[in-house]
């Protein structure tokens, strides 16, 4: 599948790397991504421009080590707008953040089980 | 996959923990033991407690950023080398070259890649493993050069006990020598004689450093030593050549300017072995003379080979010499160029006869060697002829008289148990040897003492007829003889009999050897030769005497024999 948003390869490698850890890893990033999320939630609507930056920088690299790099293409735009301060359309790139996460997580379980 | 590369320590900061059990797991699976934290702060309390070999920092961490982390981890590794790796992304062009001119030393991008962590690791690795080796052979260097100059600081201490100033006070004297010279090689060493003479010795060893200096003590031992008692400069160089010829290795040696100057009589005596030419400069005539003589270095030739003759100059009031080392025309400028011959001659030239000329020569060569080189390996004597303090010279030369053997007489036995196992010749021309002017002449009153010792023992004591000796056979029946004879030899003495007395000029060495043989004939003296009276005397081979001795006696019944030995001082 082209259009699946966690690079299938980069979990092979992962797997082989982390071999008994891999599951360790993968309820991690769900844990962790579900609650930088939810802080960045917050801090949206605190108009508080450094944790979304924070939260958004957090989520890219952590996103990308797993292969999740669509995702990341739109945590890195969320970073930058916050580097700016410039919260143009940030409630909709909040929400394409909310759904692309859920994608990921989705087929992250299914890779769980 | 790490092969033989020893396994390193890496400390992790990264706040996700998806991103730091990601790196743990590579570290791990490269062969590496990763030690992790979740932020600056505790990144650097890890640093402290953990001394890793390299340090990966996230860029943005709770408590602490992994700047000030980088800073405060730099601060604590108290100069040791501590790579230090930023984690971040490729994208952040602005953020990468803020974290290398923060003092990282590379970074590592996400997604981690296992390949190119270890590349990193291993090369980081190999970098601090270099610096530290270097740190610890450069603190090895330090620690080495710091012990060498307390030892060279020390040395300098004992040599200037040995090589104390001597005469180097005098006001006639003026001197530039760099503080440490003696590492440099340069020696300068200067007493008054009890001849009146004041004695100059500029040398310059071969080399630098503890080679160059070591010879400078027997040298400096030799000189003084020998100066106090009253040896000529001849004499002295002598035994420094035959010194330091046993003492250096091959292709170690001293070059040297070594002067008498005599300021009653007005002369000056000079032996140059290697130095470069020294000048004189005339007062009554204004002009500048080259004093150039062409000997060996000391220390290169056998005694025996060795050339101790000295020019002897006459020398007026007012007369300057200068004597120096390679180092004045061998100091060179930032460019390499030395100063060379000409550049000093027209100094010389130009403040030919001058108080500052001294000061001046001093003062270009410094000019010329700029601040560029701050090793100072200049050495220039310059010595005044005066009139003044002459007496005082004289005066402190004979109070050192009574230091030297002058007015002695001294008696010797050797009975038969000595004659028959041991030498007492060597012993004999080692205390005459002690006397000033007798030293130069100890090869011939050696032959003097062995023909009288030799005569006394074997048609004295053993009653051997020379005419044995005449043929081969002879010889080899003549020492047979003497050989068995001696074996029984019971009851036998020879007595050694010395008198020196000093004059003006030198000294009368008389030596008398009495044997207990009976002797051979009535009162012969050397005199009544002509009358052919002595002919059996003449057959025991004492003519060689006659020729170097002022007077030559047997007192009868011919047992008994003297010879005197007139020596003089140099002019």
């Amino acid at each position: 599948m082209n259009n699946r948003e966690v690079d299938l390869a980069m979990l092979e490698n992962l797997k082989t790397i982390l071999e008994e850890r891999f599951n360790l890893l993968l309820s991690t990033y769900i844990s962790d991504s579900e609650n930088r999320r939810e802080r960045l939630r917050q801090a949206i609507e605190n108009h508080d421009f450094l944790s979304i930056r924070h939260e958004a920088h957090g989520l890219k690299g952590s996103s990308r080590n797993i292969g999740a790099n669509n995702f990341a293409d739109i945590c890195a735009i969320v970073e930058a707008q916050a580097t700016h301060e410039d919260d143009t359309g940030l409630q909709q790139n909040f929400a394409a953040i909310e759904n692309r996460l859920a994608a990921v997580l989705s087929e992250l379980n299914q890779y769980l089980h | 996959m790490i092969g033989v590369e020893r396994s390193l320590k890496v400390l992790i900061a990264e706040d996700s923990n998806t991103d730091r059990l990601i790196l743990e797991s590579i570290i791990e699976k490269i062969g590496h033991q990763p030690v992790a934290v979740a932020d600056g702060l505790e990144a650097v309390k890890a640093y402290e407690r953990e001394r890793p070999d390299i340090v990966l920092l996230d860029v943005l961490m709770p408590n602490m950023g992994g700047m000030e982390a980088a800073s405060a981890i730099r601060q604590a590794s108290e100069g040791e080398i501590v790579p230090i790796l930023f984690l971040t992304s490729l994208t952040d062009t602005e953020s990468i070259v803020e974290c290398l001119e923060a003092g990282g030393d590379d970074f590592v991008s996400k997604p981690y890649n296992a390949t190119v962590l270890q590349s990193k690791i291993r090369s980081f690795g190999r970098m601090r493993e270099m610096h530290n080796t270097l740190a610890a052979q450069k603190k090895a260097l330090e620690i080495n050069h710091k012990h060498l100059m307390q030892e060279q600081t020390v040395a300098k201490q004992v040599f200037d006990k040995i090589a104390h100033t001597g005469c180097l006070e005098l006001e006639n004297i003026r001197y530039h020598m760099s503080p440490l010279a003696v590492f440099n090689g340069d020696v300068l060493v200067a007493e008054v004689s009890p001849t009146g003479s004041m004695l100059v010795l500029l040398g310059d060893f071969t080399g630098h450093g503890l080679p160059a200096a070591i010879g400078s003590m027997p040298l400096a031992s030799i000189f003084y030593g020998m100066a106090h008692k009253g040896f000529s400069i001849s004499e002295i160089i002598r035994e420094i050549n035959s010194r330091l010829h046993d003492i250096l290795p091959i292709g170690f040696f001293c070059c040297a300017t070594c002067i008498d100057i005599n300021f009653m009589k007005r002369r000056l005596r000079v032996w140059n072995g290697g130095l470069p030419d020294s000048f004189l400069y005339r007062k009554s005539s204004n002009t500048n003379e080259v004093v150039s003589t062409n000997n060996l270095p000391l220390g290169v030739l056998s005694n025996s080979q060795f050339k101790a003759e000295t020019t002897r100059i006459d020398l007026e009031i007012g007369d300057r010499f200068y004597m120096y080392s390679d180092g004045i025309t061998e100091a060179r400028n930032e460019k390499g160029e030395m100063f060379g011959e000409d550049r000093l001659l027209s100094v010389l030239e130009a403040k030919k006869g001058r108080d500052d000329l001294f000061d001046s020569i001093i003062g270009e060569v410094q000019n010329h060697i700029g601040a560029f080189n701050k090793e100072d390996d200049v050495s220039l004597v310059e010595i005044t002829i005066d009139d003044k303090n002459v007496e005082f010279r004289e005066k402190t030369s004979q109070a050192s008289v009574k230091g030297s053997l002058v007015d002695w007489s001294m008696t010797f036995d050797v009975s038969e148990t000595t004659m028959k196992g041991f030498d007492p010749l060597p012993l004999l021309v080692n205390v005459i040897s002690e006397v000033p002017g007798l030293r130069q002449n100890s090869t011939i009153l050696y032959t003097i003492i062995s023909e009288l010792y030799a005569n006394a023992l074997e048609h004295g004591v053993l009653n051997l007829p020379s005419t044995l000796k005449s043929s081969p056979q002879g010889f080899a029946e003549f020492y047979q003889i003497r050989r068995e004879k001696l074996d029984k030899l019971e009851k036998a003495n020879i007595t050694f009999k010395l008198v020196h007395e000093a004059d003006e000029d030198g000294g009368l060495l008389k030596i008398r050897v009495i044997d207990s043989g009976k002797g051979f004939c009535l009162s012969i003296t050397a005199d009544s030769e002509e009358n052919g009276q002595s002919p059996s005397y003449y057959g025991r081979g004492m003519s060689i005497m006659n020729s170097v001795c002022e007077q030559l006696v047997v007192h009868p019944p011919g047992n008994d024999v003297e010879v005197h030995f007139r020596w003089k001082y140099e002019e």
